[in-house]
């Protein structure tokens, strides 16, 4: 039997027997929201779209710089050099990648009063964001709503990626509690990150959506895999007996912290000073020499007892970080602008 | 004797090798190994010794109960592995 001329493009998926036919026209009719286009964002959405999803929403709030280019792999020079947002160079690259997705490139900074609006309507959504905070917030959407979410996250060589089908499987909040402290743990930006084990984890997620998409989704083993490119190893572990434990607050209490905007990152405008006040979600106490430690790769650091001031971009922005966790981010007016700083460096 | 086991990322704070370790619960096996690395507790243990929010340890195959008292049992053939979940990406 012929193939439908429309399904031509993916005849070589569908030959994988799981996939067949009427997998590829299911994964054609679905909808999927991904949440950050970096570095994992960019391999997922390359994925997703030659994979031929129906439709994709790509939702991130930064800009191409060019330490993006040695990972994240939808950008180029030029993306540089014009200064696009993330979203929009994403989105030019996926039309001439593959004309039969609908795409929706937004650039926007995703929190509490519109996640619900940007996971309308759709199957699934993907995690390609940078910080706990979003995802705690996607966690508490997709409890909400009802819609499976793919976790993945790096740092270093290191990688790990799990699925949530809320009601049913450990969620995050099941894993981890809470994010860890303002400072607490690493970011990409102060311990780096190796480009392979994005590539490792992101086609890790597309996998399990592609599974979820094709009607599969009974084909995901209920546990966090963990990888490591350095040291060639991946591992299993159960998520089980996570959920059966019956603490977590968000899938067993009901409680949608991040979603309801009581837990969650604040920021203020400076009027006149262009600057913006990041207050973080978790409110511990940072220890300014450890965070300074972290840091001095990174750009400019002065610290005292009182404040650690980060110089970064040649001086375009300034980050004054106080012992409370607060930072108050110097160069921009704009909260996402100061959120993704604040992500980067401090950690969120 | 168990074994224990830190993700390759907290393995930045271990420097060198890991100690042989004795113990039957986790709290014990942990003692052992922070004993000399205040670093590695740090990021592991808060300020009162309970597991770090952002951290979660497994013993063989089940995540351990007890975050604040670190009481759970290990027997002697088992594995504590230990790892963070990760914001990056
Ligand atoms: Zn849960």
């Amino acid at each position: 039997m012929a193939l439908d001329p429309a399904l031509e493009r993916y005849s070589r998926q569908i030959l994988f027997r799981e996939i067949g036919e009427a997998g590829q026209r299911k994964i054609c009719g679905s909808r999927v929201l991904l949440c950050g286009c970096g570095a994992l964002g960019s391999v997922l959405a390359d994925g997703l779209t030659r994979a031929g999803v129906g439709f994709l929403r790509i939702v991130d709030r930064d800009f191409v710089e060019l330490s993006n280019l040695q990972r994240q792999v939808l950008f180029d020079e030029a993306d540089v050099a014009e200064g696009l947002p993330k979203a929009v160079a994403a989105g030019r690259k996926l039309a001439r990648i593959n004309s039969q997705v609908q795409l929706e490139p937004l650039v926007a900074d995703i929190h509490s009063q519109n996640i619900l609006g940007f996971a309308d309507g759709v199957d699934l959504i993907v995690d390609g964001m940078d910080n706990f905070e979003t995802r705690f917030l996607i966690n508490d959407t997709s409890l909400a709503t009802g819609t499976p979410w793919i976790y993945g996250g790096c740092i270093g060589s290191h990688g790990q990626t799990m699925t949530i089908f809320p009601g049913e499987t450990a969620c995050l909040r099941c894993l981890i509690e809470a994010p860890p402290g303002a400072g607490a743990a690493e970011t990409c930006d102060t311990a780096g990150i190796l480009a392979p084990v994005i590539n490792v984890i992101a086609s890790l997620q597309i996998v399990a959506a592609l599974k979820i998409l094709s009607g599969h989704r009974d084909q995901i083993d209920p546990a966090l895999t963990i990888v490591d490119v350095w040291d060639g190893t991946l591992r299993k572990m159960n998520t089980r007996n996570l959920r059966d434990q019956g603490r977590c607050p968000a899938c067993v209490g009901g409680v949608r912290e991040w979603l309801a905007g009581t837990r969650g990152s604040q920021t203020t405008v400076l009027c006149g000073r262009n600057a913006v006040q990041v207050s973080p979600a978790e409110r511990a106490p940072v220890s300014l020499s450890d965070l300074a430690d972290k840091l001095r790769g990174v750009g400019e650091v002065a610290v005292n007892p009182f404040l650690l001031r980060l110089t970064v971009n040649s001086g375009e922005f300034i980050i004054t970080v106080f012992p409370d966790g607060r930072a108050i981010i110097k160069g921009t007016q704009e909260p996402a602008v100061a959120r993704g700083l604040y992500a980067r460096y401090v950690g969120s | 004797m168990p074994t224990v086991h830190f993700t390759s990322h907290l393995k930045n704070f271990v420097d060198g090798p890991l100690p042989n370790v004795s113990g039957t619960t986790v709290r014990e096996l942990l003692d052992c190994v922070f004993g000399e690395r205040p670093k590695l507790r740090g990021y592991v243990l808060d300020e009162l010794g309970s597991l770090r929010t952002h951290v979660v340890i497994y013993i063989s195959d089940r995540v351990m109960a007890d975050r604040v008292g670190l009481s759970d049992a290990v027997a002697a053939t088992e594995e504590l592995y230990v790892m963070q979940a990760l914001s990056g990406g």
